[in-house]
């Protein structure tokens, strides 16, 4: 009797949420064109911002290609995200998209695809240089790049004067953190050496950490010998700057830089506290994800990784379209 | 009881040698001695928190007692429950201390479970625990878990228990208080037989005419204190109750108020509830209605059930308040059209022991204590002092924890924070258990105050001497029905008893 | 059989088999944790039959939440909470992450196991701190403990072909993971049903007081069981950080609740004495099955979750006890409706 009802219940249940859920993933299964199937295994979703603009751009790519796709998210557990490509490799899709939760931990999935002749492409943050031949492409922000061009923006605004800044460090080991820091260093190194950095430290893409280390170096270097500050993304250069305003320097003449072009991080560009970021665009990141799985789908050879234009963004096009941000 | 049976006694088994027993400041037994013999059935008698309890745990090595020593066999038992089952003592609680959802056999064997190469014998188990229900000559399942089985069923199970341990003394606590009187005498028998056997039997009840049935001797606690160890034979009922209540208490009890009852205050029409078959009720006016029965009978879950605390199948309850009739849905309107209830575990539902006297006392007070929805704390205290000193709260410091009081002063705070609300009823559920003598006499003389001034009382009370005294009418439960109403004049108590377990029992006297 | 009101004071009435085998149904604690999973087979059966032509993947996903229930429902049938479970997964990992050497990296990773298992029961059993409190507590201590010994990065593991060896099948289908979650069942089982430790548990949680006056040895018996949860979880810390190559401090942020709700699925009660192994098992196939099920089917994460709430809420309205409950406060919710009503008629 108990059973029964109970049985009954879960079947009401069951069937209501699934009527629920085939209208949340419409878009995301509905594309059936050809009967292509991707499975795209991401650690993030509509569970966050950069995931949400991401998801909307990567289904409407998926609809224009044709692609059936089937997206999971194991919310940065890398056991989840493990178990979620089991599950994947199972269904024995045609390509599947990465986006690594934790780069080290994924050798055995990808030895599982490649095991079961599944092609996987990676997205948004590349797997670790040896595991890189398991994998038929990636594409995402160029972090190097990023780096890179935020230091063409530090060496224009410097305009060949001598001037010394601090820099703010991603999270120590971090492969985003470790290129974006050699991109910015290696170009002032070759286009401005007249730009010092005399002091660096992690922030931990953290604002607060952010502002307690610039902080911190603007004590030891003395706040008047510094006139700039790069921070590898934008949510740390805002405590950067709160951290030089609570020193009672005036932000609008410091040079300052960083990289994200977020909606924390525009509104800093347009008011002119920020001098310039770099854009990192979600939507682009969804897009390519498809674009790229489409490529190698249709037999193309990717040899080079597709990079994310590194888009500078300063107060002259801040306000423009191209560059609203959308996370 | 005949000469022949006791001839069977052996030498002293388990002997309690000037046990003290302190509680913090609260002395619960004050140099105790007693002795049992092989194949004796031994009662101990006395009120309640006379120390029986106590005495029993401290045999059975739950408590340690702060003074003194038990011997096994001359030998002083240490070393708590486990050195206690291994002198073979066991005890059959008050208390059901059963594992529901474990079967029959498992909670026979429980702590003893039979193993073959590490690994549980259910063969054997069976083996062991059917015997030991062979013994008492139950027939039960093995396989069913306890938490189907009536209560009775369980206390038999306990007592297999018990027997399957061979033990050499069993302790029962009370344990015909949840037995119909077939299954009380059933359980006489069962323990004569066991007896005859060689087991000594330590017997706690306060049912005298189960002592008298089959026991040889008897001791005599109150208020912690030995007070007489007398041969069943050479002694009567009357001369125990004497010697359990007190000569003195039994004349200050004595007091026969003058009532002079009014109108019909509370009225209860058709009340049924777990345990509650459709039982009517009517309180007047300065008048204290007593409501006896055995533990179990459904009293408690009556008044529960009227008074809304908890919920009742069926039946209605109305209040007359300022000559309107009121009906009494909810424990919220009941308060409301000033009923005050004094349940009987004031630990549980009557007190927050870790707020002061003077807290406890305002909570339901916040109303005639606060301007403006403001108190002041001078204020709650001085209506706290009046309201303590009313009911004889000693030491009067209503700035102490309520935990730090002994139970008798617990109880005078649950009855001094209802009577701020100058209720028209009050209803009171064993007001006076595990109370000292002294504040057992205020507590009565407070209820009398408050009938004497036109309040409608409802007692609920297992004592027998104060449900007696107390009470103008008193109405008997039992199996969830009134069983009889005895008026004042009517009523002793060999009547309530009778009508309390029905009719074959007391005969055995 | 004896009456309600009543003793039979005579022999036990014979029982046909139909009686026992009915009796011994009634008994179990498992019962809705398999129509549950009946329901499950039969939607994943209709909606997404891969479920059962992958099933190594589901056996697999089965193991991962599973091997945690299995321990965690120990402390909980001795009517105990063991919040620290996660966390001492992700810290066991990082500690055999600590060594090169993979046996010695297993036996650190145990030893994690037995010594939080150790502290955890010291804190409930010593110094008599509730264990919600106690393993909420160790919960932050151990996964700061995991964060601070990792400095928070994945630590890869030096023997990584080994690593990728341990997450392919040896027999079979069957992973190691998945023999070893079936031997600790099979153990655990036995444990429980057979010895006269583990079927103690059941005292301990069903009525402790009773077991003391039994004389069982409750504190030990606490000790073992937090121990044994302690160790099983550390065991599928290391078992974890093999199948994905590296240890991460950052890990099994799904865990806990996940093998909370296998336990709860399987008919154990969080008041403990009640409940079984097998039922956890049941529960973690129903859960195992569902999530894997829908995934197939591309279901997003956040709607996953509707579902398995779903479940577990359903898995606890119809136990009995709830069941009478709720009825018991409905009813009493109406009378009172009804009387303030009449209440108001009579004013």
């Amino acid at each position: 009797m108990r059973s029964t009802r109970t049985a009954a219940a879960v079947m009401t249940l069951l069937f209501a949420a699934s009527a629920l859920s085939a209208c949340g993933s419409d878009s995301a299964s509905s594309a059936s064109g050809d009967g292509t199937k991707v499975y795209a295994l991401l650690p993030q979703g509509t569970d966050q911002p950069y995931g949400t603009e991401y998801l909307k751009a990567m289904n409407a790519e998926a609809e224009k290609e044709g692609l059936d796709l089937t997206i999971t998210n194991s919310q940065y557990d890398a056991d989840k995200q493990a178990s979620d490509c089991q599950v994947a490799v199972a269904a024995k899709p045609d390509l599947i998209i990465l986006w690594p939760a934790v780069a080290d931990t994924v050798r055995p999935c990808l030895e599982r695809a490649k095991a079961a002749g599944i092609p996987v492409t990676v997205t948004n943050s590349d797997v670790k240089e040896e595991d890189k031949s398991l994998t038929a492409g990636y594409s995402g922000p160029d972090t190097y790049g990023q780096g890179a061009a935020s230091a063409e923006i530090m060496c224009e605004l410097a305009d060949g004067k001598d001037i010394n800044i601090l820099q703010v460090e991603g999270l120590t080991g971090n492969t985003t953190a470790i290129n974006r820091k050699a991109g910015f260093e290696e170009t002032i190194d070759e286009n401005c050496p007249n730009v010092k950095i005399i002091a660096s430290q992690p922030g931990d893409w953290n604002k607060d950490d952010s502002q307690t280390v610039t902080s911190e170096m603007l004590t030891a270097a003395g706040a008047k010998n510094i006139q700039g500050i790069y921070a590898a993304d934008d949510t740390m250069v805002a405590g950067a700057i709160d951290a030089l305003k609570s020193q009672g320097l005036d932000v609008k003449k410091m040079l300052i830089t960083s990289i994200g072009n977020t909606k924390l991080g525009n509104p800093l560009v347009v008011n002119g506290e920020l001098d310039g970021t770099v854009f990192q665009s979600s939507a682009w990141d969804g897009q390519n994800a498809v674009t790229l799985a489409a490529k190698v789908l249709d037999g193309e050879e990717v040899d080079e990784d597709l990079f994310m234009p590194s888009v500078k963004v300063t107060e002259a096009n801040a306000s423009d379209a191209e560059v609203t941000p959308n996370w | 009881m005949s000469d022949d049976q006791s001839s069977t006694v052996g030498p002293v088994v388990i002997e309690a040698d000037s046990i003290v027993k302190r509680f913090g400041g609260a002395v619960a037994l004050d140099g105790v001695s007693v002795s049992v013999r092989a194949g004796e059935i031994y009662a101990l008698v006395g009120e309640n928190g006379a120390g029986k309890s106590t005495l029993m745990r401290i045999l059975a090595g739950i408590l340690a007692p702060t003074e003194g020593t038990v011997l096994v066999d001359g030998r002083p038992l240490e070393g708590g429950t486990r050195a206690a089952l291994d002198a073979g003592i066991a005890l059959v609680h008050q208390e059901l201390s059963l594992v529901p959802e474990m079967t029959v056999a498992e909670n026979i064997m429980l702590g003893a479970f039979p193993t073959r190469g590490g690994a549980i014998s259910r063969k054997e188990m069976q083996r062991y625990a059917g015997a030991a229900l062979e013994e008492i000559g139950v027939a039960i399942d093995l396989d069913e878990p306890v938490s189907r089985l009536s209560v009775s069923l369980r206390q038999f199970i306990e007592i297999a228990r018990a027997v399957a341990r061979k033990p050499r003394v069993l302790i029962l606590d009370e344990p015909t208080a949840t037995l119909t009187p077939a299954e009380t005498d059933y359980l006489l028998e069962m323990l004569q037989r066991l007896a005859r056997g060689g087991l000594a039997i330590v017997y706690i009840s306060h049912r005298l005419p189960e002592i008298f049935a089959i026991c040889e001797r008897v001791t005599v606690l109150r208020d912690g204190r030995h007070i007489d160890t007398a041969d069943i034979a050479d002694t009567t009922p009357d001369v125990l109750v004497d010697k359990m209540v007190g000569r003195e208490l039994k004349q200050d009890l004595g007091v026969v108020r003058e009532s002079n009852p009014g109108d019909v205050v509370l009225s209860a029409r058709g009340i049924t509830a777990p345990k509650v078959r459709g039982i009517d009720l009517d309180v007047r006016a300065g008048e204290i209605v007593g409501l006896g029965g055995l533990v179990g009978a459904g009293r408690s879950e009556l008044v529960r059930a009227m008074l809304g605390v908890d919920p009742r199948t069926g039946g209605d309850v109305t209040v007359v308040v300022d000559g309107q009739v009121r009906r009494v849905g909810s424990y919220t309107s009941a308060v409301r059209h000033g009923i005050a209830f004094v349940p009987e575990e004031r630990r549980q539902d009557g007190l927050a022991l870790s707020m002061s006297v003077s807290d406890n006392i305002a909570l339901p007070n916040r109303r005639s204590i606060s301007r403006a929805g403001v108190t002041s704390p001078a204020r709650q205290q001085a209506f706290a002092s009046t309201l303590a000193d009313t009911v004889g709260l000693r030491p009067p410091n209503v700035k102490r924890d309520s935990g730090d009081y002994s139970g008798g002063n617990q109880q005078k705070v649950v009855i001094a924070k209802w009577l701020g609300l100058r209720p028209r009823v009050i209803v009171l559920d064993e007001p006076t258990r595990g109370v000292d003598v002294g504040a057992k006499a205020e507590i009565h003389r407070l209820v009398r105050e408050l009938a004497d001034e036109g309040t409608a009382v409802l007692v609920i009370s297992s004592d027998l001497p104060e449900l007696l005294d107390l009470s103008d009418v008193i109405h008997v439960v039992r199996d969830g029905q009134i069983a009889g109403t005895l008026a004042r004049d009517e009523a002793d108590e060999r009547s309530v008893m009778s009508l309390a377990a029905g009719e074959s029992m007391v005969t055995s006297s | 059989m004896s009456t309600p009101h009543g003793i039979n004071f005579g022999e036990a009435p014979a029982r046909t088999r139909v009686d026992q085998l009915r009796r011994t149904l009634g008994r179990r604690t498992e019962g809705r944790a398999v129509a549950l999973l009946a329901v499950v087979l039969v939607v994943a059966l209709v909606m997404e039959p891969l479920v059962f032509s992958a099933y190594p993947v589901t056996l697999s996903r089965v193991a991962l939440v599973g091997l945690v229930a299995l321990g965690l429902t120990v402390v909980i049938l001795m009517g105990e909470l063991d919040l620290s479970v996660a966390s001492t997964v992700v810290l066991a990992g990082v500690m055999m992450a600590q060594t090169d050497n993979v046996a010695l990296g297993v036996l650190l990773a145990l030893g994690t196991g037995v010594a939080v298992g150790l502290v955890n029961a010291f804190f409930v059993v010593k110094v008599g701190i509730n264990s919600f409190i106690a393993t909420l507590g160790m919960l932050f201590v151990l996964k700061g403990l995991a964060i601070v010994i990792s400095r928070s990065e994945p630590i890869p593991l030096e023997n990584i072909t080994f690593a990728i060896q341990f997450g392919l099948p040896i027999v079979g289908p069957l992973t190691p993971r998945i023999v070893i979650f079936v031997l600790a069942f099979v153990l655990l089982h036995l444990f429980l049903t057979r010895m006269r430790a583990g079927r103690e548990f059941y005292a301990v949680g069903g009525n402790r007081q009773a077991a003391r006056d039994a004389g069982i040895p409750v504190d030990r018996r606490l000790v073992t069981g937090f121990v044994m949860c302690s160790v099983i979880a550390a065991g599928a810390g290391a078992i974890d950080t093999l199948e994905r190559t590296a240890a991460d401090p950052t890990a099994g942020s799904t865990v806990l609740l996940s093998s909370f709700a296998a336990a709860i699925i399987g008919g154990v009660a969080l008041t403990g004495g009640r409940g079984s192994i097998l039922g956890t098992l049941i529960g973690a196939f129903s859960l195992g099955t569902l999530e894997v099920g829908l995934t197939l089917t591309g279901v997003q994460v956040d709607i996953q979750q509707i579902y398995i709430g779903g479940v577990l809420l359903l898995a606890v309205m119809t136990d009995p006890a709830s069941l009478r409950a709720a009825r018991s406060s409905l009813r009493t919710s109406l009378h009172g409706v009804r009387a303030r009503s009449t209440d108001r008629g009579l004013t």
